[in-house]
């Protein structure tokens, strides 16, 4: 039983947020979004940050570049701009994405 | 609902509508039109603007609410509260101002009869640090008990994620003091000198004594033959 961080609908954060668990973006982060856990970015997020992370999954609006550990999936009705660098990305059937990308090998 | 977890620190500004849960470190300044609770392990470094607002952990930073401010028992804050109504549980401890200009409601849980009627946070140790009460000029007046040890802000079970040391400005540099409203009570501990005059029952100053008979010192309670040395409690009892 993880606890599990949910920035809620309504949320509007400028500036940092930094943890150590998994951050559910549901509102609105402009700035830098560090964990060493996996972030999502749900339906409703807005998110312009740059995001560093174990794991990353994008269901809204993404702009930024992200740096990731493990996987990257950009789904159906994601939006993303920005630079990728992680050893696994998926982009879905649907998604829109521009940006760049770099697989790099999986650290560890 | 919005938890922010015991892990992350926030860094920045953050508004929300919906109600806040906090159990990390929000290095934000906080406005929310909802509820706003800062849980046990929750450290708050900024000034709160919201609605409401309930503290169970730690706020440095001066909190506005619209309508209530619950200072619940592991509250500890540093700052200035400004709320029409305040709910102070036993143990919570507050070193600021309170402005609550329409003086609705005031409630103040008391656990124990022994605690005086007033929002006095007093922590009891030997020994004991001088105590200074400032009249401030307004209808409001709280008196705020300097801390022994300011370290202990972040003793006990409360983990912070970061280092929960936040350095605290004294009470006096951030008040302009009127020298004249400020009443200094430094008692002393345990007064072993001598007894002052007026503790002393009234007795005729002097008795004649006859000099032969051998009157048995320890049992000579009457004070007025005390020694210079003031041995009142020396010894008696």
């Amino acid at each position: 039983m993880e606890e599990k961080t949910v920035l809620g609908r309504t949320i509007e954060i400028e500036g940092e947020i930094e943890g150590d668990e998994d951050l559910v973006v549901q509102g609105t982060v402009r700035g830098n979004i560090r964990s060493r856990r996996d972030v999502t970015v749900d339906g409703t997020g807005d998110v312009e940050a740059t995001i560093t992370s174990r794991n990353l999954s994008i269901s809204g609006k993404l702009k930024g570049n992200v740096d990731v550990k493990a996987r990257v999936e950009l789904c159906k009705e994601g939006t993303m701009i920005g630079d990728i660098r992680a050893p696994r990305i998926v982009l879905a059937d649907g998604s829109k994405f521009k940006g760049g990308i770099e697989t790099v090998p999986t650290d560890g | 609902m919005t938890v922010i977890g015991k892990s992350i620190i926030v860094r920045g500004r953050l508004s929300t509508e919906e109600d806040l849960v906090v159990h990390g470190r929000i290095d934000a300044e906080v406005r929310s039109t909802r509820a706003v609770r800062v849980e046990v392990s929750g450290v708050v470094n900024a000034n709160m603007d919201v609605h409401s607002a309930a503290i169970d952990g730690i706020l440095v930073g001066n909190v506005r609410a619209n309508e209530v401010v619950e200072l619940l028992p592991n509250a500890r804050v540093v700052g200035d509260v400004t709320t029409p109504r305040l709910i102070v549980h036993e143990g919570a401890r507050l070193r600021g101002r309170v402005d609550m200009d329409g003086l609705q409601t005031l409630e103040i849980l008391k656990r124990s009869p022994v605690q005086a009627p007033t929002a006095q946070v007093r922590r009891p140790i030997a020994p004991v640090s001088p105590r200074i009460s400032v009249d401030p000029p307004r209808a409001f007046r709280a008196e705020v008990v300097e801390w022994e040890d300011p370290e202990a802000l972040d003793g006990g079970p409360i983990r912070a994620p970061a280092a929960a040391r936040v350095a605290v400005e004294p009470f006096a540099a951030r008040v302009p003091v009127d020298p004249a409203a400020v009443k200094v009570d430094y008692r002393p501990p345990r007064p072993e000198g001598p007894v002052p005059a007026k503790l002393e029952p009234a007795a005729p100053p002097s008795r004649p004594r006859p000099a032969a008979a051998p009157t048995p010192k320890p049992s000579d309670k009457t004070p007025v033959d005390a020694p210079e040395k003031g041995g009142w409690f020396r010894g008696r009892h």
